[in-house]
Order: structure tokens, then sequence, then C-alpha cells
């Protein structure tokens, strides 16, 4: 009876291992993620926050990270814009096209 | 004197009469009788006048495109605007006047030139000020970033200190750039710039607002690439 009820708490357990081992995670949300692939279930490479296997296996604070990178480049595009303008308020470059009145 | 003599006084007359009534003061091809002058120069003028013109247009539509953090833009387009009117006026003024002496020409041209500064002062003007409504947007997306940062840190020392770093590097922007909507002290400076006979003031003001922008957009890409530091040091 003994051996049989250890039994099957030792199954239990090393089925609550493989499926948090499967999500990719070890964490809380592992035993909630749908049982993934074995190719899926390492960490995320860095940088690589939008995949959808992220998606399926990100804890929220990589999901929102993933946001504030997207944010982040958002204010690069910015920076970017900015350059011709910056560029064009240097009057010392501008002036020089004014000429004068022809003769 | 004959009839048909008569006739042909009456008829020249006429004429005179309706060049006098259509065409402005010392306008038309010819000046009693002598050939106006500087016909050559209007052509180059009027080129002159239609690239302002369009400068002006383009810089007008830039800044439409904006979303003017600082109030500034909806006064200079109005600046922009009555610049390219006037350019425009002149433009027509000169090319209906008959001038009779090439220095008579000169002293209306020399207005366009002397007078709108479209290139010397209105361009890089213009700039700043979308500059700066480019570097404040800019500012604003990171600022967000970094208080969103801020609650993730936690007790990872290494992202604290790049996150300190990027704050540094915003607050720096702050106070040279401003904040919306209330310029920076040489932006707000630009801003109110106007053609002068004695451009070294506006000179000054128009350096001062240059380098403020070129090391503003220096220390947001700082900001930026701590701020992705950051992000960095929290994925691990």
């Amino acid at each position: 009876m003994r051996n049989t009820r250890a039994h099957r708490l030792a199954a239990g357990a090393a089925i609550a291992v493989a499926a948090a081992v499967a999500a990719g995670c070890g964490g809380s949300s592992g035993s909630k993620a749908t049982p993934l692939a074995p190719t899926t279930a390492s960490s995320p490479a860095p940088g690589n926050t939008t995949s959808a296997r992220q998606g399926a296996t990100s804890t929220p604070g990589s999901a929102e990270l993933a946001a504030l990178q997207q944010q982040l480049n958002a204010a690069g595009s910015a920076l970017d814009a900015s350059g011709s303008a910056v560029s064009g308020s240097d009057v010392n470059a501008a002036k020089a096209q004014e000429g004068s009145a022809p003769s | 004197m004959s009839t048909m003599t008569f006739r042909r006084l009456v008829t020249v007359s006429t004429v005179a009469v309706t060049i006098s009534t259509f065409a402005p003061s010392g306008s038309a091809g010819a000046l009693g009788g002598a050939q106006c002058k500087a016909a050559d120069a209007k052509t180059i003028f009027h080129a002159d006048a239609v690239k302002r013109e369009a400068t002006l247009a383009e810089l007008v539509a830039k800044l439409q495109a904006r979303k003017d953090p600082f109030a500034m833009n909806a006064a200079q387009i109005s600046t922009l605007q009555h610049a390219s009117s006037a350019i425009s006026a002149l433009d027509t003024k000169v090319q209906a006047t008959c001038y009779a002496t090439r220095a008579d020409f000169r002293t209306d041209a020399a207005t366009l030139f002397t007078g709108y500064l479209v290139y010397w002062l209105r361009v890089p003007q213009s700039h700043a000020i979308e500059a700066a409504d480019h570097l404040s947007e800019a500012r604003s997306k990171l600022g967000t970033v970094a208080t969103k940062l801020g609650k993730l840190v936690g007790t990872n020392q290494q992202a604290k200190i790049d996150l300190d770093a990027m704050t540094t590097a915003l607050d720096t922007v702050d106070a040279q750039l401003g904040v919306a909507p209330t310029p920076g002290m040489s932006i707000a400076a630009v801003r109110d710039l106007a053609p002068a006979p004695d451009m070294t003031a506006d000179d000054a003001a128009l350096n001062t607002a240059h380098s403020d922008l070129v090391a503003i957009r220096q220390q947001l890409q700082q900001a930026r690439a701590d701020g992705q530091k950051v992000i960095s040091d929290l994925q691990g």
C-alpha cells in the first residue's frame, strides 16, 4: 500500500517537473503554460523579444521589457528624424546661400 | 496741321494714356523713349524669388507636420507665410517696373536679400524649431521608458547604475531643451529673431541654439544607449 502510494507521488512529481522543463521557465507560469516541443524549452535569446515562442513562455517582466524595447526604438526613430533638422539649424552653413542682388 | 496729322497725334496720345493707366510708375518696356534697364537681371531676380518661395513652402510643410510641443510652430509658420507673400509681391513689382538705371533695380532687388534673409535667418531658425520639436518627442518617449524601467530594476545593481546614467542624461536634456511647453533659453531666443541690418546678435543666438541642439541630441542618444543597457541588465 505504502509502496503504491509512494510510487504514485513520485510519478506525479516527475510529471510536474517535466511540465515545468517543457515550458522553459521553471517558474510560476511554467506550470500553467501549454507544454511545448523540446526545441522551444530553452530560455529566450536576449533581444528576440517579439517572437511567438517567447510570447508563449515569457514572464510578465519580459513582456514589459519587450514593450519598453519598442518604445526605446521609437525614441531612436525620433532621434534619427531630428538629424537633418539639427544640421539645418547651422546658420553658418545656411547663410552662404543668401547671395546678393544681381548686378 | 492737316487732319491726318491731327488724327495720328490723337492716336499716339491715346496709346500713351492707355499705357500709363495700366502700368505702374516707371513701368513698361520703355521710359520716355529710353530702354528699361536690368531686363536680364530681372530674370535672375525672379529665379531667386521663386527659389525662396519654394524654400519657405518646404519649411512651412515641415513645421505643419510636427506636434508643436513648445507652441512655437504656429507663429513661425505665419512668419514664413508672410515672408513668402511679401517676396511674391516684391517680385511682381520688380518684374512690372521699368527701371531707368540698374542702380534703381538693385535698390528694389536688394530687399529680397536683406529684408527677408530667408537663408541666413529663416532656414536655420525654422530648422532649430523643428529640431527642438523632434528632440522633445524623443525626450518624452525616453522619459516614459525610464519611469517604467525604474519600477523594474528592483535589486539589480547594474540596472540601477545604468538607469541612473539614463536619468542624468535626461536631466541634462531638460536643462537645455526645456520641458514642454516651456522651451529652453537658447531655443526661445531663436524663436524671436527677425531680419536686422546688423545680424551679429542673430548669428550669436542661432549659433548658441545650434550648439545646444547638437549637445541635446547627443545626450538623448546617450540616454537611449543607457536605457538599452538597463533592458539588457534586466534580461540577464
